[in-house]
């Protein structure tokens, strides 16, 4: 792993593709903008500046016109979520900046389609000690690039949960960069590929600072024709003593004709640090579709019931009642079409 | 459901060298409101005929046949046996997170109505916090995922829980006692003794005679090498607790 490139001048290493193949023009000009429910406190602004693009598909996503700064002050504890809607049209670069020892609970969903690739690049940076839950739904069709990257000062916990589903193609990256000492991270994925997605999903755990720890969980589903790699890369850096680093990319394949891939990285150029990685590629459980039909459960809708359960296990159990029915219609709209195609 | 007949049943599970026969021979009927108990040393073959009799496709019927009111069910998948009104408490229900337990138990109680006679949310809901109340299972085991995160006695709570608001007409508890505290072991036996009427039979296999004072069988059958080797009265339990399993020949 590469302490001695210049990271700016690279892609984020993706197994079997290359970023640079599948970025593709965005729309001119965003046609609609995020929209914010904000809790008193929490500011927006047109971002003035935005941070050194710390690699190549950074440098390409930044591009738009539509750039945003959320500000959540130091120390600030706020009952209520941050939250952040938008479609498919809403191309943006996006800058969360969580200062030191704030408490926060951020939501952001996508949804809808967009003739040309969705660009979304999100910076997020979280200052010493505090504490953030980060929610990302992506329930969109069509082409996206995605590129969602967090940096973590000392002591600064994310909690993750992230989901991707329906017909949709292109690459979607999640960074962390546990940068600070004794910060760390659990980073969920959930993807869901139907009808004809080409989908490339990865999500990347750097631990820079000594004594961190990144988990990541990813699980990921096919159905009729779509190809998906999901990965995950932990990467250890030299000087991170003490780190920790654990994920489990499992891929649920329910159609022939889909292909499936996961990929476990573990790069690691440290002494004095922990690391494992489970990885499969597999047909349903067995054990679990008997027990759902030996209640009367046809095997079709028990199929789906394992499939739902092995995507929403790694969303969050608070979702609001809206947001956990849009899931649950995408994923079985995709099901469905699966079953029929 | 008025009967359910196990005729001289052969039944072998695939192994790499081949077929292993687990069941030489059963031969078995349950009357609608009757309580039969299976006993019997460990490896005999109890759980394969449960879990024959379910449907599990991992068990291959090489002979004889299981049938439902004279009628074979051999041919029928183990979602279909359920809907017939067969019913297994298993010894080691999986987990599946994502599911919540009482969306999967009213998906199961649906499962066996018309489309015009679903039950609906609030009804549902009554009955099953009613029968959480009898099983003294917290409320929210019926918002958590099914089986994530439950310790033994409770898995085998929430197997009874379903079995309530299932209602079957043959029930079929694989080892329900085991791994239960005799607090947690009256209220399960409670909460079958609850369903028992003309109308609701079951199959209990255990190795213990204690779940037998709780749950009194009509009959007690006690297997060995694959065959039911004795039946009579609740009576040859207390006895069996006495004299152990060695003691019996085939």
């Amino acid at each position: 792993m590469g302490e001695t490139k210049d990271e700016t001048q690279q892609w984020p290493q993706l197994p079997k593709a290359s970023w640079a193949r599948l970025l593709r023009p965005s729309e001119s000009a965003a046609t609609a903008s995020p929209h914010f429910d904000l809790p008193a406190g929490v500011q927006l602004a047109k971002a003035a500046t935005l941070p050194t693009a710390s690699d190549k598909l950074d440098a390409a996503l930044r591009q738009q016109p539509t750039q945003l700064t959320l500000t959540i002050p130091a120390d600030w504890h706020g009952g209520r979520p941050v939250t952040i809607d938008a479609d498919a049209q809403s191309s943006c670069v996006l800058v969360i900046n969580v200062g030191a020892g704030a408490h926060v609970h951020l939501r952001e969903t996508w949804h809808g389609r967009n003739e040309a690739q969705l660009h979304l690049l999100v910076h997020l940076k979280i200052g010493f000690g505090a504490v953030v839950r980060y929610d990302t739904l992506d329930l969109l069709t069509g082409d996206v690039a995605i590129y969602r990257h967090a940096k973590l000062a000392e002591q600064a916990q994310l909690d993750w949960h992230a989901a991707t589903l329906g017909e949709c193609s292109g690459g979607v990256q999640h960074t962390v960069d546990l940068n600070g000492r004794s910060s760390r991270t659990n980073v969920r994925m959930a993807a869901l590929a139907g009808g004809n997605a080409n989908l490339y999903v990865t999500t990347t755990v750097n631990n820079r600072g000594r004594a961190t720890q990144g988990l990541i969980n990813q699980h990921g589903v096919l159905t009729a024709a779509a190809k998906m790699v999901l990965t995950g890369i932990g990467a250890i850096m030299l000087g991170a003593r003490g780190s920790d680093a654990q994920q489990e990319n499992r891929v649920l394949m329910l159609s022939d004709k889909a292909v499936g891939e996961a990929n476990p990285l573990l790069l690691i150029d440290e002494n004095d640090v922990t690391a494992g990685h489970a990885a499969s590629v597999a047909a349903v459980d067995a054990q679990q579709l008997y027990y759902l039909m030996s209640r009367g459960l046809e095997r079709t809708v028990a199929l789906r019931l394992v499939v739902r359960g092995f995507l929403l296990s790694l969303l969050p159990d608070d979702l609001p009642a809206q947001q956990l029915a849009a899931v649950q219609n995408v994923i079985e709209a995709q099901l469905i079409a699966g079953d029929k195609a | 459901m008025k009967s359910l007949e196990v005729k001289n049943l052969h039944v072998a599970v695939k192994t790499e060298t081949g077929q292993n026969e687990i069941l030489r021979g059963v031969n078995l009927r349950i009357n609608a409101g009757e309580i039969h108990a299976v006993m019997g040393p460990n490896g005999t073959g109890k759980s394969t005929l449960s879990e024959t009799i379910m449907g599990n496709p991992h068990y291959l019927v090489t002979e004889g046949d299981i049938l439902i009111d004279g009628q074979s069910i051999l041919n029928q998948g183990v979602d279909a046996r359920a809907r017939a009104g067969l019913f297994l408490a298993m010894q080691y229900p999986p987990a599946i997170a994502g599911i919540t337990n009482a969306e999967f138990i009213r998906a199961a109680v649906n499962s066996r109505r018309a489309p015009e006679d679903q039950v609906g949310v609030a009804a549902f809901l009554n009955e099953l916090d009613q029968h959480l109340a009898e099983l003294k299972m917290d409320p929210d085991m019926a918002e958590r995922y099914l089986n994530a995160g439950f310790s033994g006695g409770e898995k085998k709570k929430n197997e009874i829980l379903q079995l309530l608001m299932i209602k079957p007409g043959l029930a079929i508890l694989d080892e329900i006692d085991s791994g239960l505290d005799i607090d947690a072991l009256r209220i399960v036996a409670g909460g079958v003794n609850s369903m028992r009427g003309p109308e609701f039979s079951s199959l209990i296999i255990t190795h213990y005679q204690r779940l037998l004072d709780y749950i009194v069988p009509d009959v007690v059958h006690v297997m060995k090498d694959g065959r039911i080797i004795e039946s009579g009265g609740p009576e040859l339990a207390k006895q069996l607790e006495h004299t152990g399993y060695e003691q019996l020949e085939d």
